[in-house]
């Protein structure tokens, strides 16, 4: 489980170190486990070393199922190893990025 | 014709845990090499996302298999070729999905298509399994080639 921050209402999920197969079915759980809730999520991307398509996908299904139930969903601290990603699937302008 | 010298080969199982250690493994590699290092990179991801193909559909999730990764260069190009022992698996798969629909599935061959110069199943000598083969052309420079790629740092 990655660490949390809750703050206002908010849940913040920081991220870190590589978020690759070995660890995004458990990162997948534990943001579903949080949008079900119906609170708002961050996800804090500055600690993440390396991201795969796995992990990408992670975040692709959080932001839908927030769009879909009218929750406050977004990544912060979007560093040059997940914006590589994010670019190379043409996604940096389809997230919500702060 | 300049010949092909092998840098070397990667072995591991079909686990996600021998990630880790076959992406700092392959840049270990590609640094000998001296390639750019945002190339450098982007052939991490994509050599990582076709391993995790191999782990998830041509293994479908069993722990055992074998996995070999061998990498060749000579002055224009890196090839790698991804050997497994599982079932042959059909060659469309390697066909990307249209990102349009934004399905979270789909984007590790994306991915691999939009970094990859080149990718092609090979006959197997072994009988069984599967040899994707991937390679990347660059300049003089160690930067890629391809229609002006940019990696999307438009």
């Amino acid at each position: 489980m990655f660490p949390t921050i809750e703050k206002d209402g908010r849940t913040t999920i920081c991220l870190e170190g590589e978020v690759d197969l070995a660890v995004s079915p458990r990162l997948r759980r534990q943001i579903l486990d949080i949008l079900y809730t119906g609170k708002g999520l961050t996800i804090q991307l500055t600690n993440v070393e390396y991201i795969d398509s796995s992990g990408v996908a992670c975040l692709v299904e959080a932001y839908q199922y927030a769009r879909k139930h009218d929750i406050s969903f977004d990544l912060d601290g979007v560093n040059q190893a997940v914006m590589r990603v994010l670019k190379l699937a043409k996604l940096d302008g389809v997230l919500p990025i702060r | 014709m300049s010949e092909e010298e092998h840098l070397g080969r990667i072995r591991f199982k079909s686990r996600a845990e021998e990630l880790c250690g076959v992406r700092r493994k392959l840049k270990a590699m590609l640094r000998v090499k001296t390639c750019q290092c945002e190339t450098t990179e982007c052939i991490i991801i994509a050599i990582n996302e076709a391993c995790m193909n191999v782990i998830e559909h041509a293994y479908k999730g069993r722990c055992d298999g074998d996995i070999l990764l061998d990498v060749f260069c000579d002055d224009r190009k890196l090839v790698f070729r991804l050997t497994d022992f599982a079932d042959r698996v059909d060659p469309a798969v390697l066909r990307p999905k249209d990102l349009n629909n934004m399905e979270p599935g789909g984007l590790g061959v994306y991915l691999l298509d939009e970094i990859m110069d080149e990718l092609r199943f090979m006959p197997c000598s072994h009988g069984e399994g599967n040899i994707l083969e991937m390679k990347k052309c660059l300049d003089d420079n160690g930067q890629p080639v391809r229609h002006g790629e940019n990696y999307g740092n438009e």
